[in-house]
């Protein structure tokens, strides 16, 4: 498969990224929006029921539970099952009064609290509904929704929900919407899930079980693999190999903390290649994330993941 | 040199790793584990998570639900096993237990919610799986077990789950099922004149679904009590003498603040926090600050390493590049001695650093060698 070809689609119409904890989704997930909006596309980035780290990192306030406008055509919402629960139950009921009563009865409302995932599947359900969102003119609202989603194990769990409730509940309502979001997931012109990745040893094991799980086991396409903070190499190639056979600590006072450094650097340079390779094995094309060694970790280091992002999706010729 | 980790591995009887996902927290489990066993005890290291990286690191082919013996090596070595905690049987176990009788045992773990079910109880399965623990400790008279639980998010979940399931089923008004046989939920709402409640209903999830629910749900109801009761014996050995919280973070920002919130619900808890370990520090490299290094001078070493002689050129392009390597790594360990004050003044708890070893924490060894280098922390001293 040409990478270079696929990897110029990075930003599909609903875009997940995911991966084990600390990889960098949110950073990942503030990046692409950063350059989805740059390019053009009106963009949403959702965050699930989090603390909120995108909009902070975007260098903005949080945007809490109803959709803000961070800057020119990005807008950000932290989606919670509650809110996603009334907007739901309101859309399928029309009316606030008849919401009400079916919502406030004490009965139902335990009930419906002991569905399996309803959490997860309401903060899906949200972010599927600004998918299909249109204007009156019946043009859909937004170009390009991008979903932090949840971490890896919990992740498996949370795409397969449509899918299990689809199973679980043989007809209505709720079947018709986990079949749809499961629709939506599943087709790769429109979906493109994002997987987040650590040159280090088990966030690399989880990424290749997950990319098994999902292209395997329940049959979701992966779009992207992304390995973040892939070290910088501390000698300038053309000295690589000298600098390799360099075992000896030197001697010199002065350059004794140099060399360290530079071994240090080195080594972990070769594990992350080492992990690299292991990533590429999987047939999905890898895009490295340099490390950022600012003081701080901002908009100035989003605005450089963003760019090379979009580098490596542009055309190769 | 004082060493309270030391100690505290000495003398617990039950260890319990917590913390966020991403910040070695298994990793650090089972190099506290194996160091306790090369302090001459007897261990058993469990995990909830499958995690088959650990096994590998250990020397284990696999890890699964029976207990393992972990072979070690060293003089006066304990013993270290090692076994995967099996949720799905601990449920089983716990319906099969509790249930008044074989039918009843049979319809929960029949009924095709069972399986759904558990997922809407994150941390419940986890939790009653813990009581495998006391088990172990009952039966095979380990000396220390180290526990690693899921990762913060769900981890409260976990620690609050045999609450929450009890109050959550005690809240459904399902009493005016029991024993007088099993009204669907459609009838019972149909009964009250609720009709357009149940439209309502239907409209949101196709009424069967609920039904079958409902049904589901008073039968588990009947095995409330006791399973209220497995609980509270879990909740009490959390909280014994014998038990030590470590709260696992990484040293950046915004893993902190996780760590801070999840000690806070630690301590709201009532839960014994042993002390908080910061994993992956950067050390830093001492170099003399005041003098540059000039590229003759680098010459004269690279000479000495008897590697082939390049140009200055080259020589000037290496120490920039090396320099500034040097310069970003202390400027890392630097930030990490930071945000381990932070920790230090805002938690107010004993703290101990994991440097990051250039190790893949592939080997038994290499994993011995984290745990004999966590060390206490003490403010305002370079890392």
């Amino acid at each position: 498969m040409n990478q270079a070809l696929r990897s110029t689609d990075i930003l599909k119409r609903f875009t997940l990224v995911t991966g084990k904890g600390g990889v960098g989704k949110s950073t990942l997930s503030a990046a692409l929006a950063l350059l989805s909006a740059k390019r053009g596309y009106k963009t949403l980035v959702c965050e699930l029921n989090t603390h909120e780290r995108v909009s902070r990192l975007l260098g903005h306030d949080p945007a809490g539970s109803s959709i803000k406008e961070l800057e020119d055509n990005l807008w950000s919402v932290n989606i919670n099952p509650a809110a996603a629960m009334q907007e739901y139950g309101l859309m399928k009921l029309k009316f606030r009064a008849f919401y009400r009563l079916v919502f406030e009865n004490p009965l139902v409302g335990a009930l419906v609290r002991f569905i399996p995932g309803i959490n997860d599947l309401l903060m899906l359900g949200k972010a599927f509904n600004h998918e299909r969102e249109v204007d009156q003119a019946g043009q859909p609202i937004w170009d390009r929704i991008i979903i932090d989603a949840p971490a890896t194990g919990h992740s498996l769990t949370f795409l397969t929900l449509p899918k299990v409730i689809m199973n679980a509940v043989p007809s209505g309502n709720m079947h018709r919407e986990s079949h749809d979001m499961w629709e939506l997931l599943a087709d790769p012109k429109r979906c493109g899930i994002h997987l987040v990745s650590l040159p280090e040893e088990l966030p690399i094991q989880e990424t290749i079980d997950l990319f098994k799980a999902l292209t395997h086991d329940i049959q979701l396409p992966v779009s992207n693999l992304f390995l973040n903070q892939v070290p910088m190499p501390a000698v300038p190639p053309e000295l690589t190999e000298d600098f390799k056979k360099w075992n000896k600590i030197p001697s010199d006072e002065l350059i004794k903390p140099l060399w360290e450094a530079g071994k240090l650097r080195e080594k972990n340079l070769a594990v992350s290649t080492h992990f690299l390779k292991k990533l590429e094995g999987l047939d999905c094309p890898v895009i490295c994330l340099p490390m950022q060694y600012g003081v701080d970790f901002g908009r100035r280091e989003i605005d450089a993941l963003a760019k090379t992002i979009d580098d490596a999706m542009a055309p190769h010729d | 040199m004082i060493d309270p980790l030391r100690d505290r591995l000495k003398s617990a009887k039950l260890i319990v790793t917590a913390g966020c996902g991403g910040v070695g927290k298994t990793t650090v489990a089972a190099a506290l584990s194996l160091r306790a066993a090369h302090l001459g005890r007897r261990v058993a290291v469990l995990t909830i998570d499958p995690a088959k990286r650990l096994a590998q690191a250990l020397g284990l082919s696999e890890l699964n639900h029976e207990l393992k013996r972990v072979p070690t090596n060293g003089k006066n070595t304990g013993e270290l096993w090692a076994m995967m905690l099996d949720t799905k049987a601990a449920g089983d176990n716990m319906v099969l237990r509790f249930s008044q009788d074989e039918n009843v045992a049979k319809g929960i773990l029949n009924n095709r919610y069972y399986g759904y079910f558990s997922s809407s109880l994150a941390g419940t399965l986890e939790y009653m799986a813990v009581e495998q623990v006391r088990v172990l400790m009952d039966e095979h008279d380990f000396d220390l077990v180290v526990l690693d639980t899921p990762p913060a998010a769900h981890a409260l979940d976990f620690f609050d789950a045999p609450d929450r399931l009890v109050d959550g089923l005690m809240k459904i008004p399902l009493n005016a099922l029991d024993g007088r046989g099993r009204k669907s939920i459609s009838s019972r709402l149909a009964s009250q004149g609720r009709q357009i409640v149940l439209r309502g209903l239907n409209r949101l999830t196709g009424g069967p679904f609920l039904d079958d629910l409902t049904e589901f749900l008073s039968q588990f109801r009947s095995i409330l009590g006791a399973l209220q009761e497995a609980g509270e014996q879990v909740r009490d050995l959390l909280r014994a003498d014998g038990t030590s919280f470590f709260l696992i973070t990484a040293p950046s920002a915004p893993r902190i603040e996780d760590a801070i919130a999840f000690f806070g619900e630690l301590e709201r808890r009532k839960l014994p926090v042993g002390g908080i370990i910061v994993n992956r520090v950067h050390r830093e490299i001492i170099h003399n600050k005041n003098s540059a290094v000039s590229a003759s001078r680098l010459a004269a070493a690279w000479h000495e390493a008897s590697l082939e002689k390049r140009t200055m050129t080259e020589y000037n392009g290496l120490v920039a590049r090396l320099t500034s390597t040097l310069m970003e790594h202390n400027q890392r360990a630097r930030q990490d001695a930071l945000v381990c004050d932070q920790l230090s003044l805002r938690t107010q708890q004993a703290q101990f650093i994991a440097p990051r070893l250039n190790s893949g924490l592939g080997t038994q060894s290499e994993l011995l060698e984290l745990a004999n280098q966590i060390q206490i922390y003490e403010s305002g001293t370079s890392l």
